[in-house]
């Protein structure tokens, strides 16, 4: 089954995500916060990730640069992200990020647009 | 709630401690005072000792106590939110999903909190259903209804949560908010508005409430700060409003600026040609506020570079900063030739700006700084251009050796 990580410090967000993302078929894994998800990377190896960019205890954009350079995977990123600052999706996307969709968001395109990173 | 009174109690509790403290303090002191004129056996002297140092023991004891049950009870209570909270929000995504049924009102605090952030990081469909579930379980006309409360602190939360709601019913009483005497609930209320109105769906007619938004605006005196964050709020939707604010009659000074800022960081290329006007605007900061609309586009419309040139001239400083900066968009002699003259400018940070500019132009600006920094009839035109020159060498060094590191 295809898995999924959902890094966001906003329990909301992890429920939300879950459910939808589970009812479509695909088994998800949240971890809620920056500590909490590097831990789930360096543990799981997901086939993709949704990954928030601000979390209190630390930066998503930090949680992407670990993951393409310290630990060398390309597995998919959607970066999920309230930042209105184009810089800050650019900079995402320049990291390695596969796709940016911005908070609030719809669950179905989070979906939607999952399926299509996904081999 | 808890936190509040639990406050007030520990305070009232420390005075009383401070009051027996000075009472007892002053009865030993008698007592002493006593003693040394032979009024009193020393026995009874000792007697009050004992009993004053008995008291504050017991005082510091109950103190005590009260501070850890305080605490302990405040963890257990926080715990239980926490978990009500988290119960909440799996429930109400059920009932989003169409896995459970919709709980009927009134909602206890979790839920509603629960409910108010599912609604606030969802849109679409299911932002759409959570509108309705708000309005189902009675929360929407609750929070409309505290608006009027008389308690501050209960109209400030219910202006956070339709904030986080955006309902567009709400639009209105919010606006009397907006209209209020505290400072507090209009800038709460502005934000409420701005995000109702910026999280429509495209193709809903906005334009007459967003009217109504820029003339409370132009009454409601809210920091240029706020003004900024409610225009960026509104997004695709700050047109009229930005438009409203720079037509005749003006806004204050504040709300140009803050329109200029918003027209530049939404990137409204096509809304250039409203900013023209604010370039020969009587307030300097003003005048900056419209360069650095232009920057942020990135674009200088042909029909405005003459403005923009002229006010590379102007008597103010800092508009002659950004205009260094924004002349750089023109591409050719004619930026050169600008930039040249701002290298001979009597501020260090203008003559800094056109050099950086220049800089930045590539190898026709290096080549010009480098003509500049021999020729230049200006000693500090001279020693500026070599400068940045040396500076923009060791930058590009630095990126080198980073690249080769990598």
């Amino acid at each position: 089954m295809t898995s999924i990580l959902v890094v966001d410090d906003d329990p909301a967000v992890t429920n939300v995500l879950k459910l939808f993302l589970e009812s479509s078929g695909y088994a998800v894994v949240t971890a809620q916060g920056f500590v909490a998800g590097k831990k789930a990377l360096e543990s799981s190896l997901p086939d993709a990730i949704v990954l928030d960019l601000n979390m209190p205890d630390g930066l998503g954009l930090d949680l992407l640069s670990h993951l393409r350079v310290q630990l060398q995977r390309k597995t998919p990123v959607l970066v999920l992200s309230g930042n209105r600052q184009e810089s800050t999706v650019l900079r995402a996307l320049e990291m390695g990020a596969n796709d940016f969709v911005r908070k609030p968001f719809s669950p179905r395109e989070v979906t939607a647009r999952l399926r299509k990173l996904l081999p | 709630m808890w936190r509040r009174s639990g406050e007030s109690v520990f305070g009232a509790l420390v005075l009383l401690v401070l009051v027996v403290e000075a009472a007892l303090l002053a009865f030993l002191t008698r007592g002493f005072a006593l003693r040394l004129i032979g009024a009193i056996p020393s026995l009874r002297l000792e007697a009050t000792v004992s009993w004053a140092v008995s008291t504050t023991a017991l005082l510091l004891v109950v103190l005590v106590v009260y501070v850890i049950g305080y605490h302990h009870l405040s963890g257990i209570w926080q715990r239980r939110d926490l978990g009500q909270l988290q119960a909440w929000g799996e429930t109400w995504v059920k009932v989003l999903h169409g896995d459970a049924p919709l709980p009927q009102g009134p909602l206890s605090g979790p839920a509603e909190e629960a409910l108010l952030a599912l609604r606030e990081i969802l849109h679409g469909d299911e932002g759409i259903l959570l509108q309705d579930m708000l309005r189902d379980t009675g929360l929407a006309a609750d929070l409309v209804k505290r608006l009027t409360s008389r308690f501050l602190v209960r109209r400030l939360v219910a202006l956070e949560g339709l904030a986080r709601a955006r309902l567009l019913e709400a639009v209105d009483p919010l606006f009397v908010s907006l209209d209020g005497k505290e400072p507090a609930v209009r800038l709460l209320a502005a934000r409420a508005i701005a995000r109702t109105l910026g999280g429509l769906a495209l193709g809903e007619p906005d334009e007459g409430r967003t009217l109504r938004f820029a003339a409370s605006l132009r009454r409601a005196e809210l920091p240029k700060g706020v003004v900024d964050e409610v225009l960026l709020l509104l997004e695709g939707r700050a047109k009229h409003l930005i438009r409203d604010l720079l037509r005749d009659p003006p806004a204050s000074a504040a709300l140009r600026r803050a329109a200029l800022e918003a027209l530049g960081r939404l990137a409204l290329l096509d809304m250039l040609p409203i900013a023209a006007p604010a370039l020969t605007d009587s307030d300097g900061e003003v005048r900056a506020a419209a360069l650095r609309a232009i920057l942020r586009i990135g674009y200088i419309p042909p029909d405005l570079l003459p403005r923009v040139a002229a006010l590379l001239r102007d008597p103010l400083e800092f508009v002659r900063l950004h205009a260094a900066r924004a002349i750089n968009l023109v591409p050719g002699k004619t930026a050169l030739d600008a930039l040249v003259e701002c290298l001979g400018d009597s501020s260090w940070y203008v003559r800094r700006s056109a050099a950086e500019a220049l800089a930045l132009r590539g190898p026709d600006g290096d080549a010009v700084l480098e003509e500049m920094s021999r020729t230049h009839e200006d000693r500090f035109a001279r020693d500026m251009a070599a400068q940045v020159r040396a500076d923009a060498r060791a930058q590009a060094a630095d990126r080198l050796s980073g690249g080769v590191r990598r």
